[in-house]
């Protein structure tokens, strides 16, 4: 699904460069659940980013199912983005004026569905991450761990192939960050391809694979 | 599409209605920058845009005679039916000139009114209301009285009693039979306030040629062009004056469109005005569009969520405009609230010359305008933040879960806003300035006459019950015999056009003695009538031989004091007095004396050249309608009420006007220039205003963005004078920006105010250096705040800031 080859990220620092991602090379494929690992400062959460799409200004080469990012323009590299990826962040960032139902729609409403295909989808994820009866709440109303439920149903609601999550336990306890793992891994068996970044060995035994990053440099 | 655009829309009023201080800062202050500019374009609207309410009001003109300069002569009658027999440019071309008559009965009333040629109705294609026009018998000379009354006049007077038409109504020297009422869309004439219409009594087998005093107002035939018709007239003009060299040599024809003759010096005023408030709400947009920026860099997270979950640029553009559209058009609605109140004051506040007064009001297409504007307001000044906003989200997608601080590009955005909003209010400064230095020059400008303490009422005695000179005369004298001796009343005079009110009344003489000049090139005076007593109400200085004397009266040698001007013009360095002049009055064969030369005086305005001026002894040359001046310090309304019981003691049911002061009439006189410099006054002040807002937002913002740094420096040993200095340093650097831009916009723009100015020229240094100390000044002040909150910062508070 993803070949990352001699992928190099770098931004300007004084006279010189400063490397955040090293002559990168991964495979990822179909169906695997990847825990990227490594110190602070080490290239991670980057990494997720340049995988989403979200960070356009690196050189190698990205191959993506059969596309070749490296040679796509930005707006080709949106679209792929809103077809295939979720997101899932350690701060969850629901959009506090808008309730349950409205943020899982947001990513809807920019894929050009439908209203009513849009009310049945929200109405079906709310059944089945059991948070029916939180639909018309505001984040601030939930919970931490209520939240990061709204915000993997908001990142699974358009059925992405590939869910790209960052810390997506760190702003909460163990229990609550064990039902979220549980529910990542749930998703991986239904085939939904799962890519996240952890500092947490715990976490990471979710996953099937582990790539390490050390200054930029993939270590293992 | 509709669905999300409902979607972006819910969001918007939600998301404002989340942060009521900001939407309400940001509606009040488009409502200001709006409201403005609706009731501008109200004016605009009902002066210049709207059509006249005449049929087909585009092929109506304005026929002229001219000499000279003076292209806009009143017409000759004799001229005007020449030109209605010869002229095959137009359908028609009606004579009216100014008249005026007396209702008697239990209000005694004088009305101003047009007698008009009988086809004056048909040119302008109007159709009466009740009743009908007039028709050739009624044109006759002696013909018995008719009139057609105006609307206003038909339902103040007499209660829009349907039954009026048919009725005779009591009037000075007997009756006047009413046969129509036009319709309230028929609007006075220019130059007339008219609210009733009498025929003309013309009798055209005597073409005699003497006098100019009417206009004429014609219908262009079907494709005929201005120009066509302006060739015509000229050829005929030219064919009059070999016809009748002694009278037309010289004069020619001018054909002014009627709408042109309407709105006449109005519309350079009209549009300086327009431009500034343009400029205001250009003013208000860059503020907004600061404020839309310092909060979309609080809300880059959301968008950066927004662009992670799929949404395209143009959808977080969408969103942003969305939101300032809505602000834009709740600051219409406010402005359109605002306008209206300001319609009212504009129109009360405008001088009876602004033409089209009642043509003004806020309707359907001013509405229709302020909303497009609004809209267009709103893209305007939601674009710059929504394109940062979405920008920054697309580039910085996976900085979602970073703190996110506003970018250098933002910043520079904001300052270039407050450089704009600040260059733009030295525009409105300067152009302020200059129309009150202009006002400071015109006031202070002698009117050859001491106004303090002169009041002025008119009087008009009808033709019917003072048909001579003898019965006029007596009823002056009595009446100045009581009024003097009236307490409070210093000294008084009668003149038969008072000094600083409108129109004139002027003719050409013959110095006799002298060859007669060529034909055209006799010269010119303006003609008044005194008493012997005005020239010392007035303080009007004798400058040689005498002043007029009781005993110069009919019967005794027809004589006449001139003006300095007048001196000077004829007889440079010579000795006018015992001088003899004939002038083309009423007894143009008569030779008068020159037994006296006083001061010269201003007539049309403190910035109207000393004109030659002939002054008669009322005695000897009486009129009916004369202007009694008093010198008093009893207020006017007082002085109305004893001037009323005096004349009402001689003649029961003689009108008088109220008593209005001479300083009202000056002011009156100045209203051309004295009404721009109060409406862009007003919005120079508004914008200052919001350009100290702007620049106390920014630095404010600033202060807020950069308190840790300050306290670091601070913790690193910076004192408090050395952080005041950074942030002023900030402000003053966009201030001086600012000035140098706005003061070189201003000496471009400046020249637009063009005769608007008076004595001052556009690039007045002293009104630049003031504008510049005035802006500097009230732009410290506006740093003042946020300056001492950065240097009052506790670096260990702001170090825990993060």
């Amino acid at each position: 699904m993803i070949q990352l080859k001699s992928l190099d990220k770098s931004v300007s620092q004084g006279n010189g460069r400063l490397f955040i991602l090293r002559q990168v090379s991964v495979e990822i494929a179909a169906g695997e659940f990847v825990s990227i690992m490594g110190p602070s400062g080490a290239g991670k959460s980057t990494l997720l980013a340049v995988l989403g799409m979200l960070d356009a200004d690196w050189t190698g080469e990205y191959r993506f199912l059969d596309h070749t990012v490296h040679q796509m323009k930005p707006r080709d590299r949106i679209a792929l983005n809103k077809q295939h990826m979720g997101f899932v962040f350690q701060q969850y960032h629901l959009l506090d004026d808008l309730t349950v139902a409205e943020n899982l729609d947001v990513p809807l409403s920019y894929r050009d569905i439908k209203k009513s295909e849009r009310q049945a989808l929200v109405a079906d994820t709310l059944d089945r991450f059991g948070i029916v009866a939180k639909k018309d709440l505001f984040p601030r109303q939930l919970s931490g761990g209520q939240q990061q439920l709204v915000a993997v149903a908001r990142a699974v609601i358009h059925k992405p192939s590939l869910i790209l999550a960052d810390e997506p336990t760190g702003n909460l306890h163990s229990s609550q960050g064990k039902e979220i793992m549980e529910l990542f891994t749930q998703l991986n068996r239904g085939g939904t391809t799962i890519v996240q970044v952890t500092h947490s060995d715990v976490n990471a035994e979710y996953g099937n694979r582990i790539v390490q990053l050390r200054d930029g440099w993939v270590v293992q | 599409m509709i669905d999300t655009l409902l979607q972006d829309l819910r969001y918007a009023l939600r998301t404002l209605a989340k942060s009521p201080a900001f939407t309400l800062i940001v509606v009040l202050t488009l409502a200001l920058g709006s409201g403005a500019n609706t009731a501008i374009f109200s004016v605009v609207n009902g002066v210049l845009l709207t059509p006249l309410p005449y049929k087909d009001p585009s092929r109506l003109v304005v026929v002229w005679e001219s000499k000279g300069t003076s292209t806009h002569n009143v017409v000759n009658p004799a001229n005007y039916k020449d030109w209605h027999d010869r002229a095959t440019s137009f359908n028609g071309l009606a004579l009216l000139s100014w008249a005026g008559l007396t209702f008697t009965g239990d209000q005694a009333e004088r009305v101003p009114g047009r007698a008009v040629t009988p086809d004056f109705f048909g040119v302008l294609g109007a159709t009466p209301l009740l009743g009908r026009t007039f028709n050739a018998e009624e044109s006759r000379p002696k013909a018995p009285r008719v009139m057609v009354l105006s609307e206003a006049l038909w339902r103040r007077r007499f209660g829009a009693d349907r039954a009026i038409v048919g009725r005779a109504v009591p009037v000075a020297g007997g009756t006047a039979r009413v046969v129509g009422v036009m319709p309230a869309s028929f609007r006075p004439m220019p130059l007339g306030h008219e609210q009733y219409w009498e025929p003309m009594p013309l009798d055209w087998s005597n073409r005699a040629r003497n006098g100019r005093y009417a206009m004429v107002v014609g219908r262009l035939r079907n494709g005929v062009t201005i120009e066509r018709a302006q060739t015509e007239m000229s050829r005929i003009a030219r064919q009059l004056e070999s016809e009748a060299p002694d009278f037309d040599t010289g004069w020619g024809a001018t054909v002014v469109p009627l709408m042109e003759q309407v709105v006449g010096g109005a519309q350079r005023t009209i549009l300086v005005v327009l431009g500034a408030v343009s400029l205001v709400l250009l003013i208000a947009c860059a503020n907004v569009a600061n404020l839309m920026l310092a909060r979309a860099s609080s809300r880059e997270r959301e968008l950066a969520i927004r662009a992670a979950l799929g949404a395209s640029r143009w959808r977080l553009v969408r969103q942003a405009l969305v939101e300032s559209v809505i602000l834009a058009l709740a600051g219409g609605a406010a402005g359109a609230l605002l306008a209206s109140w300001g319609v009212h004051l504009l129109v009360r506040a405008a001088p009876p010359e602004v033409p089209r007064i009642a043509d003004i009001r806020l309707d359907f297409t001013v509405l229709a305008v302020t909303g497009l504007v609004s809209m267009a307001a709103g893209v305007l000044f939601g674009l710059p933040a929504a394109l940062s906003r979405s920008g920054a989200a697309i580039q910085g997608l996976h900085a979602a879960t970073t703190r996110t601080t506003a970018g250098v590009p933002a910043a520079r955005l904001r300052g270039a806003l407050v450089i704009a909003q600040m260059s733009l209010a030295i525009v409105l400064l300067v152009g302020a300035g200059l129309l009150v230095r202009s006002l400071q020059r015109l006031i202070a400008v002698d009117p050859g006459f001491d106004p303090a303490n002169i009041s002025a009422v008119t009087i008009t005695l009808p033709d019917a019950t003072y048909p001579d000179s003898l019965r006029r005369v007596t009823f002056y004298e009595r009446l100045l015999e009581r009024v003097r001796a009236m307490p409070g009343v210093q000294s008084a005079g009668i003149i038969s056009w008072l000094p600083m009110t409108p129109g004139n009344a002027a003719t050409s003489l013959t110095v006799v003695g002298r060859p007669e000049p060529a034909p055209g090139q006799k010269p010119t005076a303006a003609i008044r009538i005194v008493d012997p007593g005005y020239f010392d109400a007035m303080r009007i200085p004798l400058r040689r031989g005498r002043s007029l004397v009781p005993s110069d009266r009919l019967g005794s040698v027809p004589v006449a004091v001139i003006s300095d001007a007048m001196a000077r013009k004829l007889w440079p360095g010579e000795d006018p007095i015992g001088r003899h002049v004939k002038v083309e009055w009423w007894h143009e064969k008569v030779s008068v004396e020159i037994v006296g030369v006083v001061g010269d005086s201003r007539h049309d305005g403190l910035d109207a050249e000393f004109e030659p001026t002939l002054f008669y002894p009322f005695a000897q040359e009486s009129q009916g309608g004369m202007s009694l001046v008093l010198r008093s310090t009893l207020p006017p309304a007082k002085l109305t009420r004893m001037v009323r019981a005096a004349v009402s003691e001689m003649d029961r049911g003689l009108p008088v006007a109220d008593a209005v002061t001479m300083y009202h009439h000056i002011t009156e006189m100045m209203a051309d220039r004295r009404y721009p410099a109060f409406v862009l006054g007003l919005f120079a002040a508004l914008a200052l205003t919001l350009a100290a807002v702007g620049i106390y937002g920014v630095l404010s913002y600033t202060v807020g963005q950069r308190t840790r740094e300050i306290g670091v420096r601070l913790a690193l040993g910076a004192r408090p004078a050395d952080v005041l200095r950074t942030v002023l340093g900030d402000g003053l650097r966009l201030t001086f920006i600012g000035i140098a831009l706005g003061a070189t916009a201003a000496g471009l723009a400046a020249g637009a105010l063009g005769k608007l100015l008076y004595d001052v020229r556009p690039l007045d240094p002293v009104t630049f250096a003031s504008v510049t100390l005035v802006l500097g000044g009230v732009a410290l002040l506006a740093m003042a705040a946020p300056a001492r909150r950065a240097a009052r910062v506790d670096p260990m508070v702001a170090l825990r800031y993060e």
